[in-house]
């Protein structure tokens, strides 16, 4: 009794040693972290606020806009797996349909509930024929529906102002009003850090588990009861809202609207941001749509805009060839070694 | 019935240029297991360098040949340089690379060449004549033309000769093929060199058409895909008629519903195909990677 009684205490007990200290531990460490990621956003918020000159502050708002866009690819291509090409036209759905609302003079709280119904609408009619769809089929699909909006806005010059574009009332909600960059950037901030939150809270459910297994094998995911149907509309309609939402904002901040800023190559670039900032990463999302807006800002600052494309391009093929994790995955790599040497 | 004639007439030419446009992607596709968002700027590049080239004084036959020669290069260079290091188990990555490389391409031509729209040589494109009532330019009966004969040949070259079976036996098991002594690299590399000057006959006669700037081979290249995906990747005949077809049913759209109407009726086609054909032609089991 004794001699079978010892080793089983003396294997319980190292685990119990242990845990001891570790649980002790881990609620302090954790407040630590917690503390940390508030001190650290706080600042990051207040940083720009008040040290940034008007211009660089309307960029940041234009950021956090794009961040709203990039995060909803990041739902739907780089947690589900589904390569759209139409994330720009979810934009532009959005987008015009705010400026539509708001040259009629409607609330922005109407024009906001219209802009989620309509991005629903666009969202749902785009994943439903395309359910079956993957890879480069989806992608044309997604493409050709990006293109028809593309003509649709064209030929609709009398509600959308056609090629010419169209000047964009600026978003007034309170006291907060989008033609100046202060505010601009606050109401372009505060949604995003919602939509932020609500990626990073995706995490920790069933439906983000769902779609990552989706991503990774629909065969796995169908043996073990996963509803690929639902999960892909749900994803796709997530990624839409998104889209939805930053269009109306960036129509909203920006001041003026156009074909191109919701063309094939802008759902490209929003690919571009994803990618290099890191597909399923939310830090990758905000990347992306910094890489996004400042970038064609510092070329053109250094005289030479051209570059922009050049760089995108390059930068898309290299660091999805050989940092498959973008950016940040890349950083995180390198913290990771260095902390394993250290 | 004259005007009939017409627009079926430039819409079989229009489907023939799809379709030599379409075997290049054919034979990469069924080779490598890849499509390349990049193939358009391929021929771009081979268009927009005869462009640049023949603004020097050099003869416009010359141009021509240092642009294919160019867009040859190009290909090969992008099997060599980026296709062989996407690992296999990722799925969609060659969509994205390649994408990267379409935008790259078009940015180095753009900082090379211009932005600007180019008026390129007719080639034959103003000198017309009258067959059984429509208007047929030597252009378009030389696109028709090459399209049979370049078509024939890859089926004769693919049926009847030991280079066709290398390469089936490269699209059916690579590694297979690989283990029977076969250069399976090579022959990747060098199929991707042939639809590189596929790429760049079609980018240069559809110049000759309209003009020429770094992205004007954009949707020429989506309707080739759009075939392919009707058609079917991995089958020969079929995608083929299917572009000859897709670009009928381009001109009867313009012809009927006016010229703006090209665009939607081909988008609109390809969604209601892709999602009404029965679910066994849409699924990738042989299109893994792309």
């Amino acid at each position: 009794m004794t001699s079978t009684s010892l080793p089983v205490t003396a294997q319980a007990a190292p685990p119990d040693v242990a845990a001891v200290p570790a649980a002790a531990e881990k609620p302090a460490r954790s407040r630590r972290q917690t503390l940390v990621v508030v001190v650290g956003l706080l600042a990051a918020i207040a940083v720009p606020a008040l040290t940034f000159p008007a211009f660089w502050l309307f960029l940041a708002a234009q950021v956090a806009a794009y961040a709203i866009a990039t995060l909803g690819l990041n739902v739907l291509y780089g947690r589900t797996g589904q390569l759209s090409l139409a994330q720009a036209t979810f934009m532009g759905a959005g987008a015009y349909t705010g400026y539509v609302l708001g040259s009629q003079g409607q609330a922005p709280l109407v024009q906001l509930l219209a802009v989620v119904a309509v991005s629903l609408v666009v969202g749902a009619v785009v994943a439903v024929p395309t359910l079956r769809l993957s890879g480069l089929r989806l992608a044309l699909v997604t493409l050709a529906v990006g293109e028809l909006f593309a003509w649709v806005l064209v030929h609709t010059s009398p509600l959308t102002g056609g090629s010419q574009g169209a000047n964009v009332e600026p978003l007034v909600i309170g006291p907060l009003d989008a033609s100046v960059p202060l505010f601009a950037y606050l109401l372009g901030l505060l949604p995003a850090l919602l939509a932020t939150a609500l990626v990073l809270h995706l995490d920790r459910t069933q439906l983000g588990r769902r779609m990552l297994l989706v991503r990774d094998s629909e065969l796995a995911a169908r043996a073990t009861g996963v509803p690929i149907i639902q999960t892909k509309i749900v994803s796709f309609l997530l990624a839409s809202v998104f889209a939805g939402i930053a269009g109306w904002l960036y129509g909203g901040i920006n001041g003026f609207v156009s074909p191109p800023d919701f063309n094939l190559f802008a759902s490209v670039y929003l690919l571009v941001a994803v990618v290099i900032g890191g597909a399923r990463s939310v830090l990758g999302a905000w990347v992306g749509a910094a890489y996004i807006v400042v970038l064609p800002q510092v070329f053109t600052a250094l005289g030479i805009p051209n570059l922009y494309a050049l760089v995108g391009g390059a930068l898309l093929a290299l660091v999805a060839l050989l940092a498959p994790d973008g950016l940040v995955g890349l950083a995180r790599s390198a913290v990771g070694r260095r902390r394993r040497t250290a | 019935m004259d005007g009939l004639t017409q627009v079926l007439a430039g819409g079989v030419t229009q489907g023939c240029l799809y379709a030599l446009m379409l075997l290049g992607v054919l034979v990469v596709f069924q080779v490598s297991k890849v499509m390349s968002f990049a193939y358009g700027q391929v021929g771009m590049v081979a268009a927009l360098t005869a462009w640049a080239v023949t603004t020097v004084g050099v003869p416009v036959a010359l141009a021509l040949v240092i642009g294919a020669a160019a867009a040859v290069l190009l290909n090969g260079a992008i099997d060599v340089v980026a296709i062989r290091r996407i690992p296999t188990d990722r799925v969609g990555l060659d969509l994205v690379v390649t994408l990267g490389l379409f935008l790259l391409i078009a940015a180095v031509m753009q900082q090379l060449v211009d932005s600007n729209s180019h008026s390129f040589p007719a080639l034959g494109a103003d000198t017309q004549t009258t067959v059984l009532g429509a208007r047929i330019s030597v252009n378009d009966a030389a696109v028709v033309a090459l399209a049979v004969v370049v078509v024939t040949g890859a089926w004769l070259v693919l049926s009847r000769t030991s280079l066709g079976t290398n390469l089936r036996a490269c699209a059916e098991d690579a590694d297979i093929a690989a283990s029977t002594g076969i250069d399976v690299r090579a022959l990747r590399t060098g199929t991707w060199a042939v639809a590189g000057l596929l790429a760049a006959v079609v980018a240069v006669a559809v110049a000759s058409r309209v003009a020429v700037d770094a992205f004007y081979m954009t949707s020429v290249l989506v309707k080739v895909f759009i075939a392919g995906m009707i058609g079917g990747l991995d089958r020969f005949w079929p995608p083929l008629l299917a572009a000859v077809g897709l670009g009928v049913y381009e001109s009867l759209a313009v012809a009927t519903f006016g010229a703006d109407a090209g665009v939607p009726a081909v988008f609109l086609l390809i969604i209601v195909v892709l999602s009404v054909v029965p679910k066994r032609f849409v699924l990738d089991t042989s299109e893994a990677r792309a």
